[in-house]
């Protein structure tokens, strides 16, 4: 647990600093030291332009982190908007709205992030949309069977016999109540996210060549392979890191929240406490 | 087992139904007029007319319920229609492009399977400690890795630094190597927590201990009786893999430049190619809706527990 906290923060850490640590601007370039192996004043190298590599793998956190957080952002709160309307509602409304989740659903998320692309065309904001409006069934899905269960619970009926008006509802019971799950399976996503950017800005379709970013500092140095290939292998070295990180995280929130079985020795004080 | 086979491709059919109504209309949506794209490639700075007279030769100036029925006729007589980028039939070029996506798919799918599933066996047969903390990190990390750094980083050692394998084009065997570990690997993972679940779980049933305790071996029970029983819930994750698998093949393809199908579909989204895409999509949902399809029969026909299920619960 605590492995993977430190990973997560020093990320964040490093997305919050990173500018004020780096040693260059991302991109001053230097053409008197281009595709310089590691060295003193460039501890990590430097790339076909003379940037230093390190200065850029830490502006590359920012925008990795940016773009996954908006991403997240975008398909929990349209996928949440979308599943308690349909949990609210019901009937037609609900069997239409999860019909087409399930089509999306059917679907691999890059794959309709791809298409989305073929018809906005590249670049980040498109990448932004196009990632949100793969991801947000899988939201809608989740948080309406969480709020169809809830919203059938009797200290819900309670409610309403009180007169509670069905939005007053939805905010302060039934939303609340599906949110913790819902931050679940956001946490195993992000990961996944993580990856989706770098492959796009991989593939050219996602961040665009000035700004730095590790998918595309990557396919940048691809070329220089053979003599300089610590260009490659630094951008994917922190892009694993952190989908480890996202994943350890995704994992273990979601083992926190099985109820664990009591120790035998908690048992035993539990059962001294309500015999004293 | 009719009855539900029937009812399974009834299903199937309304899904695609459903897609090729959702892919054609997310092109009628695409921003840019279609008309005018088509005139201005023929002639630079195309005037009014000129585009008038692209609409109505493309039929674009029709209903979108014609159009729409018009695009499914001629799909289902396999026209695909022509491609904006390179003026060539789509249903030629992919037809030229596919057995070197089939080559990928299958490739990584092989490995995927004997990998994972010897993995997994081996794990349940020889347990230890330090075997599953082992096999867990590997599984992490070859979950966690995105593809295109784990081809860059195989590429680097054996095709650069040893020289071994070639780093990329489609020239016999040597090269299918690297491409088809690079895809198969995360599967191959997967895959192997499946099997080595699966069979954990089976060898502590009673059947298992029965076996044993007739004085069978406990190698020869976990493969000859416990196996077996791993089969379907494998069989369901490799289903998920190969889509995965499939979509994979998009990245492999542009890491090692393979000019097959999947890269085929990524040069139609970099050039806005929109009958491609749509081609693409459709023969995408298609493929998809098969896979699931025929899995969920097939587990059906392997395991007779289903079977009997289906038939007390369902029909």
């Amino acid at each position: 647990m605590r492995g993977v906290l430190v990973i997560v923060a020093v990320f964040a850490l490093v997305a919050l600093l990173g500018p004020e640590l780096a040693p260059y601007a991302p991109d001053a370039t230097d053409l008197n030291a281009v595709l310089e192996g590691p060295s003193g004043t460039h501890p990590l190298g430097t790339d076909d332009l003379g940037r230093d590599t390190l200065s850029r793998l830490l502006f590359a956190a920012r925008t990795s982190l940016t773009t996954v957080a908006l991403v997240l952002a975008g398909a929990l709160g349209f996928g949440v908007l979308v599943g308690s309307v349909a949990a609210m509602r019901g009937g037609l409304v609900d069997e239409v709205l999860m019909r087409v989740t399930d089509v999306a659903l059917a679907v691999p998320n890059l794959v309709i992030a791809l298409a989305i692309l073929g018809f906005l065309g590249p670049g980040v904001t498109n990448m932004v949309l196009a990632l949100m409006l793969a991801a947000w069934p899988a939201y809608a899905r989740l948080s309406r069977t969480l709020i169809v269960s809830v919203k059938r619970r009797p200290y819900i009926e309670a409610v309403q016999l009180m007169g509670a008006r069905r939005g007053w509802i939805l905010r302060k019971h039934l939303i609340p109540a599906a949110l913790g799950p819902v931050l679940v399976y956001a946490t195993a996503d992000a990961g996944f996210i993580v990856v989706s950017v770098a492959t796009l800005s991989f593939l050219g379709l996602g961040v665009q060549p000035p700004t730095p970013e590790w998918g595309q500092m990557l396919v940048a140095g691809l070329p220089f392979m053979e003599t300089s290939p610590g260009l490659v292998i630094y951008p994917g070295l922190a892009l694993t890191l952190l989908v480890i990180g996202f994943n350890l995280a995704g994992e273990r929130v979601a083992l926190d929240r099985v109820p664990r079985v009591l120790s035998k020795r908690k048992l035993a004080r539990r059962r001294a406490e309500a015999l004293a | 087992m009719a009855r539900f086979i029937l009812r399974r491709i009834a299903t199937a059919v309304l899904v695609l139904a459903v897609a090729s109504v959702a892919v054609f209309t997310l092109v009628t949506l695409a921003p840019g007029d279609p008309a005018q794209i088509v005139a201005e490639r023929r002639s630079f700075g195309a005037d009014r007319e000129m585009v008038e007279r692209v609409r109505a030769e493309l039929g674009l100036d029709r209903p979108l319920p014609v159009r729409y029925l018009d695009w499914l006729g001629d799909v289902v007589r396999g026209d695909l229609g022509t491609s904006l980028r390179t003026n060539g039939e789509i249903w030629a070029e992919l037809r030229e492009r596919t057995p070197t996506t089939v080559l990928l798919v299958v490739g990584a799918t092989l490995f995927a399977l004997i990998a994972g599933a010897g993995a997994g066996v081996l794990g349940a047969l020889f347990p230890s400690g330090l075997h599953d903390r082992l096999s867990r990190t590997a599984a992490l990390v070859s979950v966690s890795i995105p593809s295109f750094y784990l081809g860059a980083l195989l590429v680097l050692l054996f095709a650069v630094t040893l020289r071994w394998l070639p780093a990329e084009g489609v020239s016999g065997p040597s090269s299918w190597l690297l491409p088809c570990i690079t895809l198969g690997l995360a599967s191959g993972a997967v895959l192997s927590r499946v099997v080595r679940v699966g069979l954990a779980e089976a060898v502590s049933s009673r059947y298992v201990t029965t076996a044993i305790s007739r004085g069978r071996s406990r190698r020869m029970t976990v493969l000859r009786d416990a196996l077996p029983n791993v089969a379907v819930p494998t069989l369901t994750a490799l289903a998920t893999q190969i889509g995965v698998i499939i979509t994979g093949a998009i990245v492999i393809e542009a890491v090692f430049s393979w000019q097959g199908a999947a890269i085929y579909f990524l040069e139609a989204v970099k050039f806005r190619d929109f009958p491609v895409l749509q081609a693409w999509l459709l023969l995408f949902a298609a493929l998809f809706v098969t896979i699931n399809t025929v899995v969920d029969i097939t587990t059906r026909a392997i395991d007779p527990r289903l079977r009997r299920a289906v038939a007390e619960g369902m029909s």
